[in-house]
Formats: structure tokens, sequence, C-alpha cells
């Protein structure tokens, strides 16, 4: 299957660039947690936009289906029910030197991938390699090739969950 | 707050189901012994979720 | 890609062009825009009619045509007319918008659904998976409408509304998961090829029933009618929606009924399959329209289920049944059986 667009590639991604970014900031400054969370979902969306242009559309699914599907759901559901007990906004004042530290940051991330890039010079590829990763050739490769990571991810979302439950019950 | 446990297990069974679609469609062309994987995967993640289950159904947790 | 016209003499043929494409008919005519809003308003005046018949009453009868088939447009007028009340301090930019978005989410997946061999939008080799990932934004949009019209019952209404869907999508995936492993691919058209000799329903068909019970619950039909549970709630999570907004919410939950009525069809009836006297697609309308009267009959029959034995059923009994049915597939594949029809 080939992903045919009638724009060049660049465009889009830097649209979706734009969107996921956006909405990420906007989902950590929005000052209704719920508008948070659907900018959050908004810049899934776009994570996902950005797999299907690199060629792993399961990926796309997977993604939209697990985050937007059921991760926002657990944080609207979370942030109702405890607003609900709550019943309050928490309001958030900025510190000082707050921008200072964000643009050395930022710096520091910019100089770091620059550095890198220069490193990897000429191998570093403008578009992935291989072609679109149709899920019947992931299909297997996820079965046979990292049964190991499977077992390990099992691990650790049944830890995950027994940790969430065990903090959320009620102790008598 | 007695439905959170519902919420969590959605979450997980979502990626579960997912990875499952991935094994259902390659089943036919590996080997028995990854099937056999896939199950371990299947068993390692049902043990908790049916604890998870159990404490859900019971009241006096919530 | 395109002979882009240079000339004024060149529009003409240039439009004609792209109106007789293949894109075009299929993303606009059919299965595309026009067909889905004509089988959207379609479904209502049917599930009224069949309703009232089943209940010994006549149903619409005077908006014109036979048998009132114009209620839709009738229906459709006065909610454009009606009032929008919005209630107070409810936020207003979510609540006009998360009905046109649950329009789009609606139709969305009808790009990937074929209606007969070349009927499809878009052939996409993850088609199943897309059609359940765009079905799982459905109960975040719920809620945050519950939540926008700043309401007591809408809001529990949202609340138990999210639980049900959310505990049946996870048996709806893994029944449709003994489809694909007899089927061998994700994606759409080649499940529909691969029932060419038998109807997937005979092989799975416990699936088809767990499957059955899960459109029922997601599509909130009675007997899972508790998130509109009139004599409880008024209307559930759309009690404060009035007007055009509710019309676009209306439209929206009809379009969704239409969409899992095809993908019952496509899944587990054999798609376009059927005696060569009726072209394709008619064949998978009217096996769609078999689903959807299935699915539109209990409404008149049964009682309502409370809603922890609801969930309890969608998380302990459906899910086991469907896990079951897996192995089962499992076993009858291995052993060969279905080897006859080629799967």
């Amino acid at each position: 299957m080939e992903i045919a667009l009638a724009v060049p590639p660049d465009a889009v991604f830097i649209v979706l660039t734009t969107i996921t970014l956006l909405a990420a900031i906007l989902a950590l400054q929005a000052k209704e947690l719920i508008y948070g969370a659907i900018a959050l979902g908004i810049s899934f969306i776009g994570i996902a936009g950005l797999f299907i242009l690199l060629d792993a559309p399961y990926l796309a699914m997977l993604q939209i289906a697990i985050y937007v599907g059921a991760v926002v759901v657990l944080i609207l559901f979370t942030i109702m029910l405890v607003r609900r007990e709550v019943g309050e906004e928490v309001v958030e004042r900025g510190e000082r030197g707050e921008g200072a530290a964000g643009l050395w940051i930022a710096g520091l991330l910019a100089v770091s991938i620059a550095g890198l890039a220069a490193l990897a010079g000429p191998n570093l590829a403008s578009t992935p390699p291989a072609g679109v990763l149709s899920v019947s050739e992931l299909g297997p490769v996820l079965v046979t090739d990292y049964p190991v990571p499977l077992v390990i991810l099992a691990l650790l979302l049944s830890a995950a969950l027994l940790g969430a439950l065990m903090l959320a019950k009620v102790e008598r | 707050m007695q439905y959170y446990p519902y919420v969590l297990m959605f979450v997980v069974f979502d990626v579960v189901g997912m990875f499952l679609f991935a094994w259902g469609i390659s089943f036919r062309a590996i080997p028995a012994a990854d099937s056999l994987m896939v199950l371990l995967f299947l068993i390692l993640l049902g043990a908790p979720l049916g604890f998870a289950l159990r404490l859900a159904l019971r009241r006096e947790n919530w | 890609m395109v002979n882009v016209p240079t000339t004024p003499a060149d529009i003409l043929p240039f439009i004609i062009s792209i109106i007789t494409s293949h894109t075009f008919i299929t993303l606009v005519i059919f299965p595309g825009m026009i067909h889905l809003m004509l089988a959207s308003a379609f479904l209502t005046w049917y599930e009224r009619k069949l309703l009232a018949r089943i209940q010994l009453r006549i149903g619409p009868l005077y908006a014109g045509g036979p048998g009132g088939i114009l209620q839709p447009v009738a229906d459709g007028v006065k909610l454009i007319f009606k009032e929008v009340i919005i209630p107070y301090k409810a936020d207003r930019t979510l609540f006009t918008w998360i009905p046109l978005v649950l329009i789009f989410l609606g139709t969305l997946p009808f790009a990937v659904i074929p209606f007969g061999m070349n009927w499809v939008i878009a052939n996409l080799d993850v088609g199943l998976v897309f059609v359940f990932a765009t079905t799982s934004v459905f109960p975040s949009m719920i809620i945050i409408f519950a939540w926008a019209s700043n309401s007591k019952y809408p809001f529990i209404g949202g609340l138990r509304s999210l639980f049900q869907q959310v505990a049946y999508e996870i048996p709806m995936w893994i029944s449709a998961l003994s489809v694909v492993m007899l089927a061998g691919s994700l994606n759409l058209v080649d499940i529909v090829k691969a029932q060419s000799k038998i109807w997937f329903i005979i092989p799975a068909f416990l699936s088809f029933i767990v499957f059955f019970i899960c459109i029922m619950a997601e599509l909130e039909r009675l007997p899972f009618d508790l998130p509109e549970a009139e004599p409880e709630l008024v209307a559930g999570w759309y009690t404060e929606a009035s007007g055009a907004i509710f019309m676009a919410l209306f439209l929206a939950l009809y379009l969704k009924l239409y969409m899992m009525s095809t993908l019952t069809t496509v899944l587990f009836l054999g798609g376009w399959w059927g005696p060569s006297f009726l072209p394709q697609p008619v064949w998978t309308i009217i096996k769609t329209m078999a689903v959807a009267t299935a699915i539109i009959i209990p409404r008149a029959i049964y009682p309502r289920i409370r809603v922890d034995m609801l969930i309890k059923i969608g998380w302990t009994r459906l899910l086991i049944i469907a896990l079951a049915n897996v192995f089962i597939t499992l076993l009858v594949i291995n052993s060969g059986v279905l080897s006859a029809w080629g799967l």
C-alpha cells in the first residue's frame, strides 16, 4: 500500500508538527482541565498522523485506539470525578525565572540535536529507507522476533494496573 | 469511584486487543512456539485482570 | 495527475472527468456523503415505522408520500427552526462543536467499508483497525458533551454511557479477532473476499452473537438503554441538546447505527456476496437493513438492564465467551476442517 499525497510530504509534516506542538502546549497551559485533556487528544492524533507519514499505518491506528480511545477517556474520567470531590479550580501562578529556564533547556536541546546530526554526517537519511511497514509484515515479526519484550510488556502493564488499584483502594 | 478499575482494565485490554490483532493475522505463518508466547502474554495479563475484577466487584473496597 | 484546464473550452470536460471519476463517485454519491445522509434519515423513519407496527400503532403517516416517508425531512425542518437553548454557564464552543465532530466520526469508518468489489473509498490494509480506532473515540466525545452541558442529568447519563460503551468495546474487538483469524487480513475487502464460499457467521457463530450484543450496547439501544433512561434521566447525556444541535446528534447516532450494521454485514454476513441477479451493493444494503431491523426490534420488546448488571455482563461473561471463541477458532482452523471453503 503506497501512500500517495497530492501535496509534498514536507507541507503535511509541517502542518502536523505544528498542530501537535500547539496542542501539547495548550494541554499544559489551559486553565480548564477539560480543555487540556481535549488538546492532549488532538496532539495524540497529530502524532498518529506523523506515524502515517513515517510509513507505519498500523502503529498510527494503535496510537489512536489506545491513546485517544483509552488514555484520554481515563484522564477525562479522573478529571471529572476529582473535580466533583474537590469542587474547585487550582490556579497556578508562574514562578520567577520560569521563562528563562524554558529558553535555556530549549537551547540545550537544539544544540545537542544539531551536534548529533552533524556527527552522523552523511549517513543521516532524509527519508526512511524501507517501504511501508504493512501489518502483514509487522505481525509475524512482532511475535517471532520479540517474545521477550512481549512478556516484559505484560509484566509492566500488570504492575501498573495493580499499582493504580492499590493506590485507589480504600484502606480498612 | 467504584467504577475506576473498569476504566483501567479498559486501557490494558485495549493494548492487549491491538497486540492480538497483530497476532491474529500472522499466526498461520509462524511456528507454534511463538503462539505459545502470545498465550503466555495473555495469561500474564489475565491473572492481574482477574484480580482487578475481583477487587472491583467487592463493594467494601470503595 | 490531472489535466488542469488551460483554456475556457477545457473546463467543462475537466469538470465532467472529475465528476465521473471513481473517487468522486464513491466519495460523494455512493457509499459517500449523499448515500450516508439519505440512509441515516431513512433509518429514523424506518425505526419509527417498525416500532409502531410491532406495537400495533401506525407510526408516521401524514408527512407526505406513502407511509409518511418524508417524516425525516419534516423533522429536520422543524428542528432547524427550533431555538437552541444553551444552559447557563455551559461551555458554548464544546456544546456546539461536539455534535459536528460526532457526525464526522460517524462517517469516517465508511471510508474503508466496502459495499461491493470496487465500491470502497479507501482500500486500507489496516481497515478493520481503522474502524475500531475511530469508534473508540466516541466515548470521550460523549463525556465531553455531557460535561459541557453543565447539569446533573447529562453528567450522570454521560458517565453511565461511558462505562457502558467502554465495557462492551473489548468483547467487540475480541470477537472481531475471530473473523481476522479466519480471513488472515485486516483489510475489509479481503475479509469479504474470503467469505466467497462460506459466510463467517457459520464458523464463528459465537463471535457473531457476542459481536451483535456488543453492537447493541455500543449504540445504546434497548435493552442497554440506561444512558437514555427516559423515566429516570430525561434523555441522558444529550438532555440539554435542542434544535439544530439535537438534529446533528440524532443524525450522528443513526449514522453510527448504519455503520455498525454495515460492519456486521461485512464481517459476518458475507458482505456483497449473493446470487448475481442483483448487483453487489444492493446485496450489502439488503443484509445491512436486515441487521438494522434485528437491532431495532428489541427496543419494542425487552426491558432495560440495570447499570451494574450491564457492566458485569460486559466484563465477565462476554469477554470470557469472546476469548473462548478465539481458542475455538484456533482449534477449528488448525484442524483443517475449513479447508474445503478455502479458509
